[in-house]
């Protein structure tokens, strides 16, 4: 069971954003919050502190 | 005129046997007769493509082509910047945009000698389409209107299968090429991260944004990647390797190559329809006749694959475009809204997880491949859905087949498969290791030579 969106939490998320969304762009963005979840669950793994990023990257010659 | 490909073309523009202001006339005409049905130039420039045309020939005439693209009529998705021609990413916000240099992917197909027909439609920002709230209608699907091309190279697939153009410039984040080659039954390919610079072009997201070939056949598109290919400092997630010669195993055969199938992408994780499942085992069997070892490979779920990229997507999206998202955010199409104001419900640390989980199912593809030498899915789950069925958060509608393979960077083309019942294209996918395009192409460009698909174009034309 994903955790609830409240219009509070919304409210914040919105405005950490700097987005300025109507009413109804709100309701529509609550009826994706558990797809979201899902696909948010779907990246996290057992791996453990130490699994690196994919953009770790090493120096060329370039940067010499 | 019937409508040659890229290849036939150059060898007839070499052999004095068309010149290049024929080949673009005939393309004007069919871009005059059938672009009001289409949308899939949102601005032809056809004095540009006379000019162009005229200065190929007097420079064939004089020395010959300077090579196979020489002369050929060609497009460029309106997010690629184009010196003193209006470029507008299909958005208001742009609407008047002029930019003052080419894209360096345009300025290397004008080097080459091409003749630009125009500005081919996208989604706005190559996201979100179709809408019908930008700045110009979406494009539609030559073999039947009423459907949808994918995108967001739409205009590039609907041009290309019309024969307005003989091939096209198009982007891929997700399946951008891919997923408009599908569904237009014509050819494209998603080259290797890094490997086409994408300076000049409009940002989808950073680390998974590519530029690729659209054409009618595989041959075409390694023709046209031979010319895009190379290093170019402007673009900092630019390959710095020697550029190889993409058609030197054409012709090749496919005895020994060794083809994976990633079966359960398309039968178990998101089952396409039944005539694409067909059309895919009658590629493999096309492939066995032809000599080639096949095997199954397992992954980790589409799924998987699917939020990987789609929440990095999601992310980078929404801090290229974070600024005018804060400011004008009414001026987008409101299915870029909607990606965007995603954006404020992904967190940093939910970015990072993907970022991790992407390198986890890079290595897991790496793993599978070390024995192989391409891998096989679906492009597409079906035949094109109607342009005014496609889901409003269309994210979350299904998972993507062609995402895994932004999300690996590894090399994808999608080719098309036959037909389905409705008489629109099916598609099949080929995937190569990193910076083997070559291979893809040996495969793709057997496929079709060994198959009757690419002998039907659109009714549209012929009428």
């Amino acid at each position: 069971m994903p955790p609830t969106l409240t219009d509070e939490a919304l409210d914040y998320l919105i405005a950490s954003a700097g987005l300025t969304l109507d009413a109804a762009q709100k309701a529509d963005i609550k009826t994706i919050h558990e797809s979201l979840t899902a696909m948010k669950a779907r990246v996290r793994q057992k791996r453990g502190h130490m699994a690196e990023l994919a953009h770790s990257f090493g120096f060329t010659a370039e940067d010499l | 005129m019937t409508i040659p490909t890229l290849a036939e073309a150059a060898a007839l523009i070499a052999a004095k046997k068309i010149s290049p202001v024929e080949l673009t006339q005939a393309c004007l005409e069919r871009m005059a007769a059938m672009n009001g049905a289409l949308n899939a130039f949102i601005l032809p420039t056809e004095e540009r493509a006379l000019a162009d045309a005229k200065a190929a020939e007097a420079a064939i005439m004089k020395d010959g082509p300077i090579g196979p693209l020489h002369g050929i009529p060609m497009g460029l998705k309106d997010i690629v910047d184009t010196a003193g021609i209006r470029t507008t990413c299909q958005s208001k916000l742009l609407a008047d945009n002029i930019p003052d240099t080419d894209a360096t992917c345009a300025a290397k197909l004008a080097a080459a000698g091409t003749v630009l027909m125009g500005k081919l439609t996208t989604h706005e920002f190559a996201d979100g389409g179709p809408s019908f709230d930008v700045v110009a209608p979406p494009a539609r699907n030559p073999w039947n209107t009423d459907h949808f091309t994918a995108g967001s190279s739409s205009g590039t697939g609907a041009a290309v299968a019309a024969g307005m153009i003989l091939c096209g410039i198009g982007t891929d984040t997700g399946g951008s090429i891919r997923g408009p080659a599908a569904l237009c039954g014509i050819a494209g390919i998603k080259p290797t991260y890094g490997l086409v610079s994408r300076a000049g072009v409009a940002p989808a997201a950073f680390s998974l944004d590519t530029i690729g070939p659209m054409a009618w056949t595989a041959e075409d598109c390694a023709l046209m990647l031979q010319v895009l290919a190379g290093h170019d400092p402007k673009d900092p997630a630019s390959a710095d390797r020697p550029v190889p010669d993409y058609t030197a195993l054409l012709g090749k055969g496919l005895k020994g190559v060794r083809i994976g199938v990633i079966r359960h992408f398309h039968e178990e994780d998101s089952p396409v329809s039944q005539p694409v499942l067909g059309g895919i085992a009658d590629a493999v069997s096309v492939f066995r006749e032809m000599g080639a070892a096949i095997s199954d490979v397992t992954l980790s779920p589409l799924q998987d694959w699917h939020a990987a990229g789609s929440l990095i997507s999601m992310t980078e999206r929404a801090a290229a475009y974070e600024e005018w998202a804060r400011t004008r955010l009414d001026a987008f199409g409101e299915r870029v809204q909607r990606r965007l104001m995603l954006g404020a419900l992904v967190s940093g640390v939910d970015y990072v997880q993907a970022v991790r989980r992407r390198r986890e199912l890079r290595d897991e593809l790496r793993n599978a491949m070390r024995n192989l030498d391409v891998v096989l899915t679906a492009a597409a789950p079906g035949e094109a859905p109607k342009i005014d069925a496609i889901a409003r958060w269309d994210v979350f509608a299904a998972p993507s087949f062609t995402i895994p393979f932004n999300v690996s960077g590894y090399p994808a083309m999608s080719v098309c498969s036959g037909f389905g019942p409705s008489g629109l294209p099916l598609s099949l996918q080929i995937v190569g290791k990193p910076f083997q395009e070559a291979t893809v192409f040996q495969v793709a460009d057997a496929f079709e030579k060994g198959t009757a698909f690419r002998g039907k174009r659109p009714a549209m034309i012929a009428a």
